[in-house]
């Protein structure tokens, strides 16, 4: 297949960008730009976004999603489909409907780079967490990037200096799952009246070509690009700044610390059942005195760590089966067929008795659960699946036997390009 | 790996802590060990049973005082007895992850605050304040009817509301005095002869 782009008029550095895997998480205002610059430069791109188009969202996104056509497809998939045209030969681009809770550390991984452009900072500190957890040497480079009224604003990093959240006040995430940007929340308050802080399209373009920028410096090589803030200003103050973030004192975030070894497990989460999960652990460890932790998942302030077997219906109070992760269970989840049918809501104002709630999985875990894909037990594609052996322990007072090794399914990051939904 | 979650202090200011197993474990070993010294064991028996898959520490305790039971979820008439157990599990990740108490589900005790599953009501679990410590507090001062702890408001079994304030008016509640429960105090270490003689008083002054 010939490239339809003429060499001769393109950069000498285009061929180092053939290899290059790119992960864009969120394909609004700012994503869909990113996309089309990356594959442009002639790198793959990949898309991660769970929301769809709406009208509204024409004035700020890049042209090459179609107005008013592309109203109500997914982001990611429409994007991803609409720079199908512009790739460069042997490049791929992908669009998956996921939330971010979707992804573990090992698909974040299989990236070359990663470009965050999400709009708010329970992501931002989600996605955190899931890059701390990846071995330093595999970390990809991360760009983070953002608007602030005309303000564009992106920030390339290795892992290695600070993180994420070192450049995150923890204020901004008391409530993180407000809109916000790169350098601050969207809503301000004047006189105790709250306005929401307006940003044009074209800063979120700016900002989605100054991650272009840094990605590129990356590749190339160039001195002093990373771990380096690059700050857009618009007249009447025009400017571009280079500054560099320090790390932030006592950052939860710098705290997490990855795994030591990750062994691997044949298979991906959509495919290995917890039957075949523990039979492969058990072949690496050469033993069966064992837990598989249920996956936990900290977001939005809570910390979500178990598997729930059975609970009461919040509506009637009825004893249901649920078979679901905590972390994929929402009120409205908690009802018996009978109260669906008849639409009655989930109860907030009632206090029900915990349900029955698996934190391990074994041999002796419920018959149900051994025939559930790992996926369906709640462990994202691309995840450290974390085992626990107590080794004789009575309990986890006897510290010096327990020990843990995380495993994660080796095609896991192939799967990604195999799906179109994550839910 | 790490543990994560939100603490708030006293001013409101709400900040995120990450902990380390280790860390998690430590905590864990500190409390407990902390918990054994503060209750007399004439009264409370505090008791290691082997911890089960997902489980990180699982404690059975034991007031030695009159309470009351039920026997099952439609039981409504607390019978007396003279002794009462509790079992509080902690997970992987205490003190950020929650601890689980609850008694027999055929042998539970009869308060407002006790599910009619067995599953005590311990509130909300607020981090860096609660901990096993307060959880077996308020387990056990519930354990001798101390209307201090109980929570009218709790949704667990509002039929014996009635019951328990009745039991209070009565002077009945709580069943035993509470500072019985507590391990004596212990008397501090006795003073060190000196080793070193006091040198002989200066002369004084004439006047």
């Amino acid at each position: 297949m010939e490239s339809i782009y003429n060499p001769l008029k393109l950069s000498v550095y285009r061929p180092l960008f053939r290899e290059k895997k790119v992960l864009i998480i969120g394909s609004g205002a700012v994503g869909s730009y990113a996309a089309e610059n990356i594959a442009k430069m002639g790198a793959s791109v990949c898309l991660v976004d769970f929301d769809s188009f709406t009208l509204e969202n024409a004035a700020k996104h890049s042209g090459v999603v179609r107005t008013p056509e592309d109203v109500g497809r997914y982001k990611a998939i429409c994007v991803a489909e609409r720079i199908r045209p512009l790739l460069e030969e042997g490049c791929v681009s992908h669009g998956v409907a996921a939330d971010l809770c979707m992804l573990g550390p090992e698909v974040i991984a299989s990236y070359d780079g990663v470009i965050l452009c999400v709009d708010n900072y329970a992501a931002k500190a989600l996605f955190n967490d899931l890059y701390m957890s990846i071995p330093e040497e595999r970390r990809p480079i991360v760009i983070m990037d953002g608007t602030h009224e005309e303000m564009a604003q992106s920030v390339i990093l290795d892992g290695k200096e600070f993180c994420l959240r070192c450049l995150l006040d923890e204020k901004w995430l008391e409530n993180g799952a407000a809109r916000t940007s790169c350098s601050g929340a969207q809503i301000r308050e004047i006189d105790g009246v709250q306005e929401i802080i307006r940003t044009s399209g074209l800063a979120s373009s700016i900002a989605a070509n100054l991650s272009a920028e840094q990605f590129r410096a990356a590749v190339i090589g160039a001195d002093q690009v990373m771990n380096r803030r690059v700050t857009y200003t618009a007249y009447p103050h025009f400017e571009l700044s280079v500054s560099r973030p320090m790390p932030k004192k006592n950052c939860p975030g710098c705290h997490i610390k990855p795994p030591k070894e990750i062994r691997k497990l044949t298979g991906s989460v959509f495919d290995v059942t917890l039957g075949e999960a523990l039979n492969q652990i058990s072949e690496s460890l050469e033993t069966r005195d064992f837990e598989i932790a249920v996956h936990s998942l900290f977001y939005k302030n809570v910390m979500y760590a178990g598997f729930i077997l059975e609970d009461v219906c919040h509506a009637c109070g009825k004893p249901i089966t649920v078979m679901r992760h905590e972390g994929r269970t929402f009120l409205e989840d908690l009802r018996c067929e009978d109260c669906i049918r008849e639409k009655k809501h989930a109860r907030r104002d009632v206090d029900f008795p915990p349900g029955r709630i698996e934190y391990a999985l074994t041999e002796k875990s419920d018959p149900r659960l051994m025939s559930m894909k790992l996926f369906e037990l709640g462990y994202p594609l691309g995840a450290h699946i974390r085992v626990i052996q107590r080794n004789g322990a009575f309990d986890f007072l006897d510290m010096d036997r327990i020990t843990t090794t995380v495993f994660t399914c080796t095609d896991d990051p192939a799967q990604f390009y195999n799906v179109e939904h994550l839910r | 790996m790490s543990y994560t979650a939100n603490y708030t202090d006293e001013h409101g200011n709400t900040t995120t802590v990450s902990i380390s197993e280790e860390e998690s474990r430590e905590a864990l070993r500190n409390d407990y060990e902390a918990l054994i010294k503060i209750y007399n064991p004439r009264y409370v028996r505090i008791e290691r049973k082997r911890a089960q898959e997902g489980e990180a520490l699982h404690l059975a305790i034991t007031v030695k005082a009159p309470s009351h039971y039920l026997i099952d979820n439609n039981d409504k008439t607390p019978k007396a007895c003279q002794s009462m157990t509790a079992e509080i599990i902690a997970f992987p990740g205490y003190p950020l992850m929650s601890v689980r108490a609850f008694y027999a589900p055929d042998h539970y005790l009869a308060s407002p605050n006790v599910f009619r599953s067995g599953g005590a009501c311990i509130d909300r679990w607020v981090v860096f304040t609660s901990s096993l410590l307060t959880v077996a507090e308020k387990l056990i001062m519930d354990m001798i009817h101390n209307p201090v702890v109980t929570r009218y408001d709790s949704m667990a079994n509002p039929t014996l509301e009635e019951w328990h304030k009745a039991g209070v008016a009565r002077g009945e509640f709580p069943t035993i005095r509470p500072q019985l429960l507590y391990a004596p105090a212990v008397p501090l270490p006795e003073r060190r002869q000196r080793t070193v003689k006091t040198p002989p008083p200066l002369p004084r002054r004439r006047t």
